[in-house]
């Protein structure tokens, strides 16, 4: 295609789903004042509501009668924020304050940029009305109704103004078709129905579902995604966790929760929408890969779709040369009814498929002629058009290009001057638009700390006085007397029924008591209960059980597609015992970040990041009241174990490859946990009971018990016996990301490099190495790239290889990554380089660079085919061996260097690490930024230096080497 | 079970689906910025040949393995054999490289039926597309390197891998191919290296599409000749030139056979650049040149260093990437044609003959079709020691009428000669031609037996290019010898620079028979004085 075959309009011309903010003109400012203009900004306010605030956790514990009333009391006196008032003042009762761990308001900072103004008065009138069940109290009770608009007008002029308002709906995401089905499984699947209501179907639930407000009326699709993404950004408290969604799962869902909205800035706009597919069988080698039928669109899911005038291909989404496809849907309007001629042309390679009204009416076969001329008898009004397009393999010129002749179009017409689409995008059902009144914003800023907003919420930027605001000290309450609960006029009525009255009475009853700690296995429940892990866990205490998703919300808790695991591949874990199961820091990075959280990916249901106080403390009270239980030592850890257990567990053993992934090689059969993490996330103890009775913990588990009553099916393993065997299998677990591939270990794709008995060398192009990398995979399940255009070790890595498609596949040429994990990278530049000085910065290195540190002169195998790579630099013959060390935690890698000194020795230096921050450990140890320890040994004393160079710290090992002298280094890295 | 190839296992179907998705070929691109009509005339010129092809190539097949036949090398499970550098080692065993970077000793190669037994001798190879055996080493090209290996403790493994030069450098470009070496009387290796297509990551990067000149044991680099597009064999002749091959594409629009000597340049200005680094042997030219869209034949006048192809290779009629060749030095045990060159081709799956003579100081001559039908897309040709020709093959990235993905052949001759137009030489006013046997006077001196017409080639940036100029040329006389072994043609016009192609499908021998191959492509680039 020879440029473009007219002008692009002024607006971007492709957005796709993750484009973020679209910018588009501002649409006219509408003046809107709740005063003036009820009928259309606010919400109808209804009755009352009477329900009472839902505490899920409470509700939870209640149900499962694991703790008392004092107990459940005290989770109602953080959760309705009743220390936000009612602050304990005597100093003998000044841990009370820490004890109860206050919810928190949300934050209302930006609350103008979230929600309309329209719902905001309504829900300040009154929330329980708004969002019956939730915990905010109604700050105006039976204050008459003048006076109540008039507070609510003020408190909504001063919010907004502290805050602006929500963007106008050109601003919000595009609405695409398969947005909503895709929100609507993500919401049911993900674990948003743990503690909301579904959205269809039956919602009868033993306990009550946390509401959601009218949000088509108050909120955004960009707010709410917004929100969903990071919720601990509006809610401190954290007890609405992120679920780790995505950009683009994060719009989906809000689409999905505001599907009802007003379409309101729909404008027919030119162009098509468009899907764009990966080949689900990227195999361009295999047979018959150029014999395969279509692709049938609807059965694949799109990586990616957007918005294009064009018909075009060339899209910043193809992320694929060889097999993909493109769909583009759009409307043509038909002035005159009549016969239309489209022909439809695609470049030789591709398939193409042009459908009118959804009847397939042209179609191109890859490898045939060029051009498919259709007549199409069209009635006036739209038509639904879809041109389709696929290719396999790769071509230079690839085309799309669909013309229409007959009616107004005398000739033919590119179809993408006559297609359309409706630009629909989602607004709130109420205005967005808010003129505020500066003396009413000002009389609102006075009432928010007056009334007590103040005393829950927070308002970035404003400074709040909750002195204007005082309550009766937690002391001074007379909690058994029914007037003091909240009923005088204008007082914060919370509706809290009988139950959870009784609850706090009874949790207050004895101040000194609940001003001394909690005692560690109530902690644990309140904790739990605090953020409801037991909407989703079950958990046993000495108290009874408790949780566990109830029988209302089980179906929503699903598998992944095609899968069959029982409960056990949906229903997450239990927590029994979790203390004494996990190792505290991946208990601790389960509950508030991703990093040692095992997705369990047959699990539809995300476990979520929480925050807040008491979740920085659940992992040490867990690992106290459980750790102790049956806690052992790691058996130790010998290279002949290791093999045992690596035998234990392939093809030749227990097979446990057969559901377990390992490292970055999945499982023979479903994909379950990878073992690889194992040594990482569990205690010795635990996975000695998992080994010898996998239904002591998990009744239900399909793991099978492979020692039955203490029999040996392997007698010629690991001393035969039952504790010799879990203990191989301990030291092979132990290795972690470098475990070797155990026996019958489906390796991937036949293209990925698998070492097994000897090291495997492989000449490449490597992403951040250079087109002369050289990568060395060793059995032992660590891996080095080294760079042979400046003469560096660039990459270590464990676990997996390399993946040689890039090297083997098609024309081949393209730079991967490493196939493994845990990579540590080594300092750009050259190994070792001359200085004039200490001060002289190491040698820069560009991608053009060569044999800076050297000229690069082979390499040769020592006897176990290790290689030892070889260069010189200047008169000095340099040999460098990456050497494996294995170690429970994960191989680790010695560069063992062999200089020869010709006459020219002077001011060589070898940098060994770079980093910004280096601390000196013990004598000859180093660690950089906290994770690659560096300790040295070399055959003539030598003291390397730390020093500052060009904003990064150094550690450059001054290599003292006489003329004509041979020394050898050894530089251990762990990481 | 022996699996000789013949022509039942082509059916037509595989073939029909094969022909439609070939591209071009290793080394060499699809058109990239290439005008839709052009493209199209193109397709449709392919088209129209390969329906004939399609037609009557089984029964060419059939009637050329009358006389050379094919003997596939099984292959064990799972062995990828992407054949790219073929070695008859002084041990008698065979060694092949191959595209993954794997080397493999051949021992048992010559048993009938095929019982070969593979040893892997290296892994992991940067693309290798040559192997030499020098001085206890095995030598060979490899993207960034000419590198050697050897095996030093008898296990048939290599175990050292040196480095003999990386001075050329790597954008990190796919098309970034080295080829070779081959040693040159003087001792000093010949390696060929490919211009990048598309993308550059690591920058431009110098003396892509270059040929160099190396001492092997110092490592030592001269860059001897530019221009270079996607040389994918390189070979030295039995006299001790050095001769390669190029694929057409942009700035070089037809594929050919080129003679290399130090100071040239063969027409494709990406490596220009370098023309003016130390270690170049070839002189500055102007950056203005060549010019887009000038005749090769007259670009001498203003490139005095640019070279003239020995032989060029029409599009489609023979072949679409001409890659390994080799002279035959067989004496006779080969079949008649001791002396002349095989060229394989990597899309047709075949093997061409290559006639050459020195006319002038230049060494040009004529190119017949020879044997087709092999497994895959031709790479490399070797002489075993009992001299047959084994075929490395490959058609990943390019495509290959063959029908499998990649193999080794083994070519045999049967002992019986084919009635064939053995040698073709130029003449002041016309050609000599020579028969592999008496030709039947009455047919062969009648000029209605015979058809010509003669076209020549465009330097320019467009991908390939059709045969320009083109005009029938008549056969004025035909005299046949009175041993009946040669037919001397005048011809009228005889054009310099040009192709000269003869169809030649009423000449019969005594017997009364055709010709194995009815058709010659001269590339007159001189004609001589007598």
């Amino acid at each position: 295609m020879k440029g473009q075959p007219y002008p692009k309009p002024a607006r971007p011309w492709v957005h796709t789903r993750l484009g973020g903010a679209i910018a588009l003109l501002l649409s006219t400012l509408v003046t809107g004042c709740i005063g003036t203009e009820t009928d259309n900004t606010s919400v109808p306010i209804t009755r009352t509501s009477n329900k009472a605030p839902i505490v899920p956790g409470y509700e939870s514990m209640r149900v499962a009668n694991v703790a008392d009333a004092a107990a459940l009391g005290e989770v109602l006196l953080g959760e309705l924020n009743c220390l936000s008032c009612h602050i304990a003042t005597g100093d003998e009762h000044a841990e009370i304050n820490e004890r109860i761990t206050t919810k928190t308001a949300p934050d209302l900072s930006g609350i103008g940029q979230r929600v309309t103004p329209g719902w905001l008065a309504a829900y300040l009138a009154d929330p329980q009305a708004q969002k019956p069940g939730v915990t905010m109290p109604n700050l105006f009770q039976a204050v008459p109704a003048a006076e109540r608009e008039s507070a609510v007008e003020q408190l909504t002029h001063f919010l907004i103004s502290e805050s602006g308002t929500l963007e106008s709906a050109e601003y919000q995401p595009p609405l695409y078709r398969a947005t909503v089905e895709q929100g609507r499984k993500l919401f049911h699947s993900v674990g948003c129905v743990a503690c909301h209501a579904p959205e269809e179907g039956d919602s009868e639930s033993t306990t009550p579902f946390v509401p959601l407000p009218n949000l088509a009326a108050k909120t955004s699709v960009f707010a709410l995604t917004q929100f969903l993404l990071n919720p601990e950004t509006i809610l401190h408290g954290g007890r609405m966790p992120s679920l780790y969604l995505n950009e683009e799962e994060a719009t989906d869902i809000a689409v999905y929760l505001l599907r009802e909205q007003e379409s309101a800035a729909a404008e027919r706009i030119g162009g098509f929408e468009f899907e764009y597919f990966l080949d689900p069988m990227e195999d361009e080698d295999a047979d018959g890969f150029f014999t395969r039928p279509p692709p049938i669109f609807d059965e694949l899911v799109a990586e990616n779709i957007g918005r294009i005038d064009m018909l075009s291909l060339d899209l910043p989404v193809r992320t694929s040369r060889g097999n993909h496809m493109f769909r583009y849907s759009g409307l043509i309007p038909i002035e005159t009814a009549g016969t239309y001629t489209f022909v439809l042309a695609s470049d030789r390679r591709s398939g193409s498929e042009l459908l009118i009204d959804g009847e397939a009416v042209a179609t191109k076969q890859r490898d045939t002629g060029r051009e498919i001329p259709v007549e199409v008898d069209l009635e006036a009004g739209d038509h639904a058009i879809e041109v389709a397009y696929y290719i396999r393999g790769d071509t230079r010129q690839p085309y799309i290009e669909t013309t229409i002749e007959g009616g107004k179009f005398a000739e033919p017409t590119p179809i993408d001057r006559v297609a359309i689409v409706e630009d629909v995008r989602l607004s709130p059902t109420l205005p967005t638009v808010f003129q505020v009144d500066p003396a009413t914003a000002e009389q609102g800023g006075q009432l928010f700390t007056k009334v007590g907003c103040a005393s829950c919420h927070e308002l970035q930027g404003i400074v709040l006085n909750p002195a204007s605001y005082s309550a009766p000290s937690l002391e001074t309450l007379k909690f058994e007397v029914a007037s003091e609960w909240h009923t005088a006029v204008g007082a914060p009525r919370y509706n809290l029924d009988e139950s959870q009255r009784r609850a706090i009475i009874e949790a207050t009853r004895d101040l000194d008591q609940l001003a001394q700690p909690r005692d560690i296995a109530t902690d644990v429940i309140h904790a739990l209960g605090t953020y409801d892990c037991y909407a989703c866990h079950q958990r046993t205490e000495t108290s009874g059980a408790a949780g566990g998703p109830n029988a209302a919300r089980i179906p929503y808790f699903t598998m992944a597609p095609g899968l069959d695991l029982g409960d056990e591949g949906r229903i997450p874990p239990t927590l029994t015992g979790v203390g004494g199961k996990l190792k505290p820091e991946a208990l601790h990075s389960v509950l508030t970040e991703d990093r040692m959280h095992v997705r369990r990916n047959y699990m539809q249901t995300r476990m979520p990041r929480f925050s807040g106080k008491l979740i920085e403390t659940l992992s040490a009270t867990l690992e106290a009241t459980d750790a102790a239980k049956g806690d052992l030592d790691e058996p130790p850890f010998t290279e002949q174990a290791i093999k045992d257990g690596r035998t234990l567990i392939g093809d030749q053993g227990m097979r446990c490859i057969t559901c377990h992934d390992v490292g970055v090689n999945a499982a023979q059969g479903v994909s379950t946990i990878n073992m690889a993490t194992f040594y990482g996330r569990l205690r010795a103890g635990w996975i000695n009971r998992l080994l010898r009775d996998p239904h002591s913990i998990n009744r239900d588990t399909r793991m099978p018990s492979f020692w039955t009553g203490g029999s040996v099916i392997h007698p010629d393993i690991a001393d035969g016996t039952v504790a010799g065997q879990i203990n191989a299998i301990y030291s092979y677990l132990s290795l972690g990301s470098s475990m070797p591939v155990p026996e019958g270990m489906n390796v991937g794709d036949s293209m990925v490099l698998a070492p097994k008995d000897e090291p495997i060398i492989f000449r490449t192009f490597m992403t951040d190495v250079s087109p002369r990398a050289i990568v060395v995979g060793y059995p032992e399940s660590v891996h080095v790239g080294f760079d042979a255009n400046v003469m560096r070790l660039a990459k270590a890595w464990r676990g997996g290889f390399y993946d040689a498609q890039g090297t083997w596949s098609g024309r081949a040429g393209r730079f991967l990554e490493p196939y493994g994990n845990e990579v540590a990278n080594m300092p750009p530049g050259p190994a070792l380089a001359f200085l004039d000085n200490i001060d002289e910065p190491w040698p820069p290195v560009t991608m053009t660079d060569r044999n800076t540190g050297g000229r690069f002169m082979g390499y040769r195998l020592d006897d176990d085919r290790r290689p030892i790579f070889m260069y010189q630099l200047k008169d000095i013959v340099i040999e460098e061996q990456p050497i494996p060390v294995i170690r429970p935690g994960g191989a680790n890698l010695t560069r063992r260097f062999s200089l020869e000194a010709g006459q020219v020795s002077d001011d060589l230096y070898l940098l060994l690490a770079e980093g910004d921050e280096i601390i000196e450990n013990t004598k000859g140890s180093w660690t950089i930024d906290g994770h690659l320890d560096i300790a040295l040994r070399s055959s003539t004393p030598m003291t390397p230096i730390v020093r500052t160079s060009q904003g990064v710290q150094q550690l450059l090992l001054p290599v003292g080497i006489a003329s004509n002298q041979t020394i050898s280094i050894d530089v251990e890295l762990s990481w | 079970m022996v699996n000789f190839l013949s022509c039942n296992s082509l059916r037509l179907g595989i073939l029909l689906a094969t022909i439609t998705l070939a591209g071009p070929v290793l080394a060499q691109d699809p058109p990239d910025q290439f005008d839709r009509d052009e493209d199209n005339q193109r397709e449709e010129q392919e088209r129209a040949f390969l329906e004939e092809m399609v037609l009557s190539l089984p029964a060419q097949i059939e009637a050329e393995s009358r006389y050379y036949e094919l003997i596939t090398m099984p292959l064990l499970d799972g062995m990828i054999m992407e054949a790219s550098g073929l070695l008859q080692l002084s041990d008698g065993r065979l060694m092949v490289a191959t595209r993954r970077g794997e080397v493999f000793i051949v021992e048992n190669a010559y048993s009938i039926p095929p019982k070969p037994v593979f040893k892997r001798y290296a892994f992991g190879l940067a693309q290798p597309l040559g192997l030499l055996e020098l001085d206890g080493w095995i030598y060979f090209a490899q993207r960034g390197e000419l590198s050697r290996m050897r095996d030093t403790n008898g296990d048939d493994r290599a175990d050292v891998f040196e480095t003999v030069t990386d001075d050329w450098e790597l954008s990190g470009n796919y098309h970034e191919y080295a080829f070779g070496p081959r040693q040159t009387p003087d001792g000093k290796l010949w390696v060929t290296l490919n211009i990048p297509f598309d993308a550059e990551p690591y920058g431009a990067a110098d003396w892509r599409g270059w040929a160099a000149r190396i001492e092997p044991n110092t490592g030592a680099t001269e860059y001897v000749a530019a221009g270079l597009r996607s040389p994918a064999g390189v070979e030295i002749s039995p006299w001790g030139d050095v001769f390669y091959t190029d694929n057409q594409g942009e700035w070089n629009n037809a594929s050919k056979l080129s003679k290399i000597e130090v100071g040239d340049f063969h027409g494709h200005p990406h490596g220009m650049p370098s023309i003016d680094l130390p270690g170049s042997l070839v002189d500055s030219i102007p950056d203005s040149l060549p010019r887009d869209g000038t005749w090769m034949k007259d670009l001498q006048e203003e490139i005095p260093s640019y070279k003239m192809p020995s032989v060029w290779f029409p599009y489609v009629k023979m072949g679409q990437s001409p890659s390994g060749f080799k002279w035959d030095t067989t004496g006779g045990q080969f079949g008649p044609f001791h002396g002349q060159v095989f060229v394989g081709d990597q899309h047709h799956a075949m093997i061409m003959r290559v006639f050459l003579e020195e006319v002038g100081n230049h060494w040009q001559g004529v190119v017949f079709n020879f044997r087709r039908g092999l497994q895959s897309g031709a790479l490399r040709l070797t002489f075993g020691t009992d001299d047959s020709l084994f075929i490395g093959m490959s058609a990943r990235g390019w495509g290959s009428i063959g029908p499998d993905a990649f193999g080794l052949q083994r070519l045999v001759w049967k002992g019986l000669t084919p009635f064939e137009v053995h040698e073709m030489h130029a003449k002041p006013n016309g050609f000599e031609l020579t028969f592999t046997e008496p030709v039947d006077r009455q047919s062969a001196e009648d000029p209605a037996s015979y058809r010509m017409e003669s076209y020549t080639y465009e330097l320019s940036s467009r991908y390939g290019g059709p045969e320009d100029d083109k005009i029938e040329v008549n056969i004025t006389s035909a005299t046949v010898a009175d041993d009946g072994l040669s037919v001397r043609l005048t011809i009228d016009p005889i054009r310099a620079g040009y192709v000269h192609e003869l169809h030649l499908a009423g000449v019969r021998n005594v017997e009364g028979a055709n010709l194995l191959h009815t058709e010659a492509y001269y590339t007159l680039v001189n004609i001589p004085e007598r």
